[in-house]
């Protein structure tokens, strides 16, 4: 149906974007969630493959974005670096890393399926996600915590000056929010897609910032803006089985959609304040 | 000098971090690094080689450093050399004859700009951020050119390829026996002239001002969508450079291979190049020489350790990553 | 309860030696003037007793007791609280979820409990705030009230206000008074930061002023303003002003202009020309449309409708240098073409000994203080930055400058040089758009007044026939 194939489609989107959303709204820019969600497939597969389970591949994947989450974050808020450069960075060390990894361990170039027992109930995570983003719009807009990642991303002058620490704050932001692109990383290749290949992500990654811009930094919002784009995917492939346009024009469709979106909605996204500027105390 | 030195350790970090990855995997550090170091420097043939490597990715480097000049985020590159090297098959599909290669460089670089003037517009005239347009371009470009070259231009004799440039057209051999062409200087060339550019031109002077400061450059007449258009158009002249040489400039083959081999990945090489080289466009083309050697030395590391080619992918990410924490260190100390 | 600031001397990290050896002390149930210039050192010392800054030397000590304020959360513990100039409230969040964030990360909600607290507080001093519109959309004496409530949830015994009269409009700043007062009846200790003497003269019991890093003493209200005013600022020279010539043709003309932001109007139906040889002073309470007025002059905004004629060439003095008129990580001769730069354009090559020349001159022209063309215009001191920035935009003899706050955050000597300056281009024959929060800068400087408020222009005189009252009355809308 293609209904449900739209909604397992979004997923990923949703996860790295609502992801995102939060590592925003603290202030933080992370760009490098191509190369998270890649990382994420990878060690997703690696991990369930070898604990003979699923779940717990998901959740190394999970923990290995967190990691990687605190690198950007360390570099991000203490070392006060370029934030769009150490996302590049991010990119094309996971790019590298898997692309190695899926030879170096499988011997194989490029591809391997994800054994059976290593799957996950693609159905339950697509309910999982769902939740996080809902979960993600209360902690946002009704509790105190929500309040002081807010400050932190539009004025950490103001808001470390009544005390919050805004360095842990953004960090704390920036490594959950990089720990649910690998998470959408690990949803591809051991639920939706059930392979892993060294582009499994394909640009989602890049679709997922496009979504926060969309979904005006709401995280409810990113729910829509990832269905639209998991249409044009699912719509690809349905186009392919129909013959009713060529493969290569069907896989063009979620991109250009995405560049007709995002040309479409910017003027009315206001961004928070203090994206992607470091924070100094004196 | 401070960032040749931050170079130097990324890649000894990267060295060091990546021997420990090897061994894990079940291969010979020494031997990995002999072969990818050492070896290539023992033959004409593979120095040529490399140098023939590096070729695409100093100005694939330059374009991503014109948009950092800027102030923007120009990694589109890929797409754009994609562009280019269509642009070459269709000259030679235009032409049969020794024209094909002026026609390869006009069609080429008229795509290829083509491709960076979308995102320049949109970014320009609707704020539309360049990360998100670029990637999405690289990718609908990517299907376009795959599309192309394997319906409309695709070689009957070989259908892995497209047709060739006509041979009046190539640019043949310095040596025979080597891939090293004329190819090769035009990129050596287009380094100095990107500095002398930025450092010497009224555009240059606008460009680097309004990179640092948009908003001081635009109450001093520097308007934003001159910046951006500009910034983007020179990228995309390189870039399809890059891409026309990829096939022009192509022995033995001449041809752009249907799953894109020849030019897949030069964009995000050139932005590694640049990060190497410190968006200096001097700086890039050691970098790029460097990675040509490094990419060389992987195609002996295959043979001699039977470690995966995409090893020195790895390396490279590490090498930024460690950049990207290093660099940004010394900034924090201004 | 009694504070005291013992010998507290402070130097910054790039070597400014802000504090030198001062000592105050504070009493509860008593408001404690606290005068001097820019740069006197009011804001540091109160920053360390608020905990923002420690000093380099000496101590805070509270009831005889030395205390160490790593935070200004330590200060808060011990019941001091600062409300700052430039108001720390989050623009985008409600007044309640600012007073929230106070309470720290946690995943506790934003209800009642909360709402029930800071009502109350509001209601004890007299006022009332909503609680639910984002601070952005609300008038700045709200917002400081909010502030006000904000030290007062925390418990505050002491209140630091740090000139809480810059952004305020004459009946607001009656209003704050009250409100000072109200405080000191509730046995708080309250300070009060300003430059501005009659202000501070009705409510403090005493009022002790500092200048250069140093106190300079302690006096009781009753010794009078001139006494004051001495003591902050030491012996003055001024430069006569002389005026020469009467404005003539039109070399400005805004004709019903409307700018908007994000649907909010911004200016509504602006209606100003400013003619050669006259000084325009354009004046108002910060945020009534003076900046908006200014970036539609210079094309960063675009006008929603009506028209702006320019008769010639613009300069234009930002009130945000470091923002709007330099590029700090380039060298000054970078800097000193900026905006001029097609001028150096020879066939699409720039001309680089000529711009060289030019920054030469512009050196030894403005006694600019700098190792030479090639240093990097981030070494230079505040002033000299803004001489050169003032000195690029008179080279341009210009028929229209536009001069935002050209004097703020200079030291006297670089001030008077400046107001110098911006007669001599008056007199040479251009027209001068002075937009100045500053009230004594303008009545010196100008020939003709303009108040905005709200967005619009509500009084507009030759200068010599309006007074004080008049523009103050006009500044708050009445």
């Amino acid at each position: 149906m293609l209904l449900t194939q739209t909604i397992h489609a979004a997923i990923p989107i949703l996860l790295a974007a609502v992801g995102e959303i939060l590592a925003e709204r603290s202030g933080v820019v992370n760009i490098g969630l191509e190369g998270l969600m890649l990382i994420g497939a990878f060690v997703g597969v690696l991990v369930g493959d070898v604990a003979g389970s699923g779940l717990i591949g998901v959740a190394a994947a999970w923990a290995v974005g967190l990691l990687l989450g605190l690198l950007h974050g360390a570099i991000a808020v203490y070392i006060r670096g370029d934030q769009l450069v150490a996302g590049v960075a991010m990119n094309l060390f996971g790019a590298g890393l898997v692309a190695y990894g899926i030879q170096a361990v499988w011997h194989v170039a490029g591809y391997r399926q994800t054994p059976s027992w290593a799957l996950v109930d693609v159905n339950a995570m697509t309910v999982l996600a769902f939740a996080v983003a809902g979960a993600m719009w209360y902690i946002l807009s009704r509790t105190r915590l929500g309040v002081a990642i807010r400050a932190s991303g539009e004025d950490p002058e103001a808001a470390y000056s009544v005390g919050i620490d805004v360095f842990k704050i953004r960090l704390f932001s920036t490594a959950v929010g990089a720990s649910l692109a690998s998470f959408g990383g690990a949803y591809l290749s051991l639920a939706y897609l059930s392979v892993v290949t060294k582009d499994i992500s394909a640009g989602r990654g890049f679709i997922a910032l496009a979504d926060v811009v969309f979904a005006n930094w709401n995280p409810l919002l990113a729910i829509a803006g990832a269905l639209i784009f998991g249409f044009f995917d699912a719509l690809s492939y349905w186009l392919q089985i129909f013959g009713v346009a060529r493969y290569e024009v069907t896989r063009m469709l979620p991109y250009i959609a995405t560049l007709l979106v995002v040309a479409g909605v910017i003027g009315r996204a206001k961004p928070p304040r203090a994206l992607g500027k470091p924070f100094r105390k004196e | 000098m401070r960032g040749l030195l931050d170079s130097l350790l990324s890649l000894a970090v990267a060295i060091a971090v990546g021997a420990v990855v090897a061994y894990i995997s079940g291969y010979n550090p020494l031997l990995v690094y002999y072969s990818m170091f050492v070896v290539p420097f023992t033959d004409v043939v593979y120095v040529t080689s490399a140098l023939a490597t590096a070729t695409p990715i100093i100005l694939t480097g330059l374009t991503f450093a014109l948009g950092l000049k800027a102030g923007l985020f120009n990694i589109g590159a890929e797409g754009q050399t994609y562009m280019g090297a269509l642009g070459a098959v269709i000259a030679s599909y235009l032409a049969a004859s020794a024209l094909a290669l002026p026609l390869s460089f006009v069609i080429g670089i008229s795509l290829a700009v083509a491709w960076a003037m979308a995102p320049a517009l949109l970014k320009a005239y609707r704020g539309v951020n360049e990360v998100v347009s670029t990637i999405m371009m690289n990718w609908i470009a990517y299907w376009l050119v795959i599309m192309e070259a394997s319906t409309t231009f695709s070689n009957p004799m070989q259908p892995s390829e497209t047709i060739k440039m006509p041979p009046s057209a190539r640019l043949t051999p310095l040596m025979p026996g080597t891939s090293l062409t004329a190819g090769f200087f035009v990129a050596v060339a287009a380094a100095p002239l990107v500095y002398w550019l930025l450092e010497r031109s009224v555009i240059g002077y606008e460009l680097t001002a309004a990179g640092l400061n948009p908003v001081a450059a635009r109450i001093a007449g520097i308007p934003q969508s001159r910046v951006v258009i500009y910034s983007f158009l020179l990228g995309g002249v390189t870039s399809g450079v890059a891409g026309v040489l990829q096939v022009a400039a192509m022995p033995p083959s001449y041809s752009l291979a249907t799953n894109l081999a020849n030019v897949y990945g030069l964009g995000f090489d050139g932005i590694t190049a640049a990060m190497l080289g410190r968006g200096n466009p001097l700086g890039i083309l050691l970098a790029a020489l460097f990675l040509g050697l490094m990419e060389e030395g992987a195609r002996h590391m295959q043979a001699l350790a039977m470690t995966p080619f995409e090893f020195v992918k790895m390396l490279q990410g590490i090498m930024i990553l460690v950049i990207a924490v290093r660099m940004l260190e010394l900034w924090r100390r201004r | 309860m009694m504070i005291v600031l013992r010998e507290i001397h402070k130097v910054f990290p790039d070597g400014t030696y802000a504090l030198r050896g001062v000592t105050l002390e504070l009493k509860a149930g008593e408001v404690l003037g606290l005068l001097g210039e820019n740069g006197a050192g009011k804001t540091t010392l109160m920053k360390i007793l608020s905990g923002i800054y420690e000093p380099t030397r000496g101590a805070v000590e509270i009831d005889g007791r030395p205390v160490r304020f790593r935070s200004a959360r330590d200060a808060m513990r011990e019941g001091i609280a600062m409300v700052h100039q430039h108001l720390s409230l989050v623009e985008e969040l409600t007044p309640l979820e600012n007073i929230a964030l106070l309470e720290g990360p946690s995943l506790g909600g934003l209800g009642k409990p909360l709402r029930g607290k800071v009502e109350a507080i509001a209601r004890s001093l007299g006022f009332e705030v909503e609680w639910d519109r984002p601070v952005g959309e609300l008038p700045l004496g709200v917002r400081q009230r909010i502030e006000i409530v904000k030290a007062l949830y925390l418990g505050a015994k002491v209140l630091i206000l740090d000139e809480p009269t810059s952004l305020l409009s004459p009946p607001e700043v009656k209003s704050l008074l009250d409100i000072v007062r109200r405080l000191k009846a509730e046995g708080k200790a309250v300070v009060f930061i300003t430059h501005k003497i009659p202000e501070v003269l009705p409510v403090a019991d005493r009022i002790a002023v500092l200048r250069r890093g140093e106190k300079v003493g302690e006096y009781p209200p009753s010794v009078g303003p001139d006494v004051l005013v001495e003591a902050m600022v030491g012996k003055l020279k001024s430069w006569t002003l002389g005026r020469e010539g009467e404005p003539s043709d039109i070399v400005l003309s805004v004709e019903d202009l409307w700018v908007y932001d994000r649907g909010r109007p911004l200016l509504q139906g602006v209606n100003l020309s400013v003619r050669r040889r006259e000084v325009h002073a354009l004046v108002g309470v910060e945020g009534n449309g003076q900046e908006a007025l200014v970036d539609a002059l210079v094309g960063l905004r675009r006008p929603a409708r009506g028209s702006i004629k320019a008769g010639g060439l613009i300069a234009y003095i930002p009130d945000d240098r470091h923002g709007r008129a330099l590029v700090l990580d380039l060298p000054l001769v970078h800097n000193a073409v900026l905006g001029i730069h097609r001028r150096f354009s020879r066939a699409g090559l720039f001309d680089w000994a000529g711009a060289r020349r030019f920054a030469a001159k512009l050196i030894e022209e403005f006694s600019i203080v700098a190792p030479g063309p090639d240093a990097p215009v981030r070494s230079l001191s505040g002033g000299n930055q803004q001489k050169l920035v003032v000195g690029r935009e008179l080279s341009k003899k210009a028929d229209l400058l536009i001069a935002h706050q050209p004097t703020r955050g200079l030291d006297v000597a670089t001030t008077e040089y400046v107001h110098k300056l911006l007669v001599d281009v008056r007199n040479a024959g251009a027209g001068v758009l002075l937009v100045s929060s500053d009230l004594d800068e303008t009545l010196k400087l100008a020939d003709t007044v303009s108040v905005m408020y709200r967005g619009r222009v509500v009084l507009n005189k030759p200068a010599r026939e309006a007074t004080v009252e008049e523009i103050g009355r006009a500044m708050a809308g009445l």
